[in-house]
């Protein structure tokens, strides 16, 4: 009985086991986000997510730069996000609020419960991302589960 | 209780919870024990654990262990012996409890105030214990006033006694709010608000009473800083007005606006970033804003 349901098991296609993220990245004309669906396997789907968003596919851009998350923790509905300071010191105003926007937006959208994302860089506590943003205070769900530049009708 | 330590006074009077104890009186075991206990609540500690061994009992409380035999009358608190007790000041010592001396007295604060930080417009108090502090706008400004025994940078201060004063002037105390462990206070400027127009550059300054924005040149957008939830909801009057001007403004100029807390815009402060596209919307941006300041 046991080896049939092995056997069923492995019958079962590969894609059913992935799990479908949304990821965003940015276009280059308009500045506005696109919303691509990728698949992603096994464990570490943060890191995962991260890697996805720092390869763009080729008419699209990212402010996410490779290798910049260096670890992350979940507490209760609370995200931490550790960022590698390196990776981050030439990024100028544009690229920081959009690095930000674009990966709250991604996790809020993928990772839904969690309602509060907190950046620290290099395991510590910082005034500011690189230069502008503030990161003392926590990101919350209610403003970055949507894109936060709108047009005003 | 035994004669020797009944002189003891450990007073939780109606309205606090400062500790007083008697100068040179020896603790015995269940004094240690309720002591510790009312420390951790000014530190926010886990209460003291106490358990037997054989005829060996111990208290063990943060990385110290008090100990003694049954029916003895030695005590061990982290290796070194005290007969007869553990004398009360010995003992806030070697745990390194803030105290200070009033006549024949040994006062512990109830109140441990870790910081008190002005962030913006906003005035954040970051304590342990049961928070015996208060806020008055006096000629000198804003000033933080205990109103029992508390410990602050260093010092231990007296009911009464001024904290800290932010030489403000002009501004009224608009919200309080509490919740364990931090106040924040919110100030507000009364009388009629005018716009300050600022370059990029320059700075806000977080007490100035005008609505102030920073302008530079970009891709026409607004950006104003985002609520967060560390303020409990302190920051959602402000958030809220800011957010009702943006709007206002955008849809009049045809602009984007963006939520993102850039470090420039002082929290609690009412203030944006206006991206100009060109220079006439300079113009356009003062004229709107002076209709938008009769309303």
């Amino acid at each position: 009985m046991k080896w049939k349901l092995l056997f069923f098991l492995l019958l079962i296609p590969i894609d059913l086991l992935a799990i479908k993220l949304m990821v965003c990245y940015i276009d280059p004309a308009s500045l506005n986000p696109v919303l691509k669906t990728v698949e992603v396997e096994g464990d570490n789907l943060i890191l995962k997510l991260f890697d996805i968003l720092a390869s763009p596919p080729q008419d699209l851009m990212s402010f996410v730069p490779k290798g910049v998350l260096r670890a992350y923790f979940i507490v209760d509905d609370t995200l931490i996000l550790d960022l590698d300071k390196e990776k981050l010191k030439n990024m100028d105003f544009l690229s920081e609020r959009y690095f930000i926007h674009t990966v709250l937006y991604t996790m809020f959208n993928n990772l839904k419960t969690v309602n509060v994302v907190y950046f620290t860089i290099n395991g510590e506590r910082r005034r500011v991302l690189a230069n502008y943003v503030d990161i003392r205070y926590g990101f919350p769900r209610r403003i970055w589960k949507e894109w936060p530049v709108k047009r005003v009708k | 209780m035994r004669t020797l330590t009944a002189l003891l006074v450990v007073s939780l009077l109606a309205s606090c919870f400062a500790l007083t104890l008697n100068v040179g009186k020896n603790l015995n075991f269940e004094e240690i024990l309720e002591i510790l206990t009312d420390l951790s609540n000014v530190l926010n500690t886990e209460p003291p654990s106490t358990n037997t061994i054989g005829s060996f009992v111990y208290i063990v409380w943060e990385d110290h262990i008090v100990s003694k035999i049954k029916g003895g009358d030695l005590y061990v608190l982290d290796n070194e012996p005290f007969e007869g007790g553990i004398p009360a000041e010995d003992l806030l010592k070697k745990l390194k409890i803030p105290y200070h001396k009033r006549d024949n007295e040994i006062i512990v604060p109830d109140t441990i105030i870790k910081s008190i930080e002005m962030i913006g417009r906003s005035l954040i108090v970051e304590y342990t214990g049961e928070g015996s502090f208060n806020f008055e706008t006096t000629n000198d400004g804003i000033t933080v006033i205990s109103t029992e025994e508390v410990f602050f940078n260093g010092n231990v201060y007296g009911s009464g006694e001024t904290l800290r004063v932010f030489p403000i002037k002009g501004f009224k105390i608009d919200s309080i709010h509490r919740e364990k462990g931090k106040v924040i206070v919110n100030f507000k400027k009364s009388g009629i608000r005018t716009v300050k127009i600022k370059p990029i550059s320059e700075r806000v300054d977080p007490f100035d009473p005008n609505l102030t924005i920073l302008v530079g040149y970009g891709d026409g957008r607004i950006i104003f800083r985002n609520f967060a939830p560390d303020f409990k909801g302190a920051d959602w009057k402000v958030y809220s007005e800011t957010k009702k001007i943006a709007y206002e403004l955008a849809r009049e100029l045809g602009y984007l606006v963006e939520e993102c807390p850039v470090y420039k815009l002082p929290i609690g402060v009412p203030c944006f970033i206006v991206l100009i596209k060109k220079p006439d919307d300079l113009k356009l941006l003062n004229e709107y804003l002076k209709e938008l300041l009769k309303e």
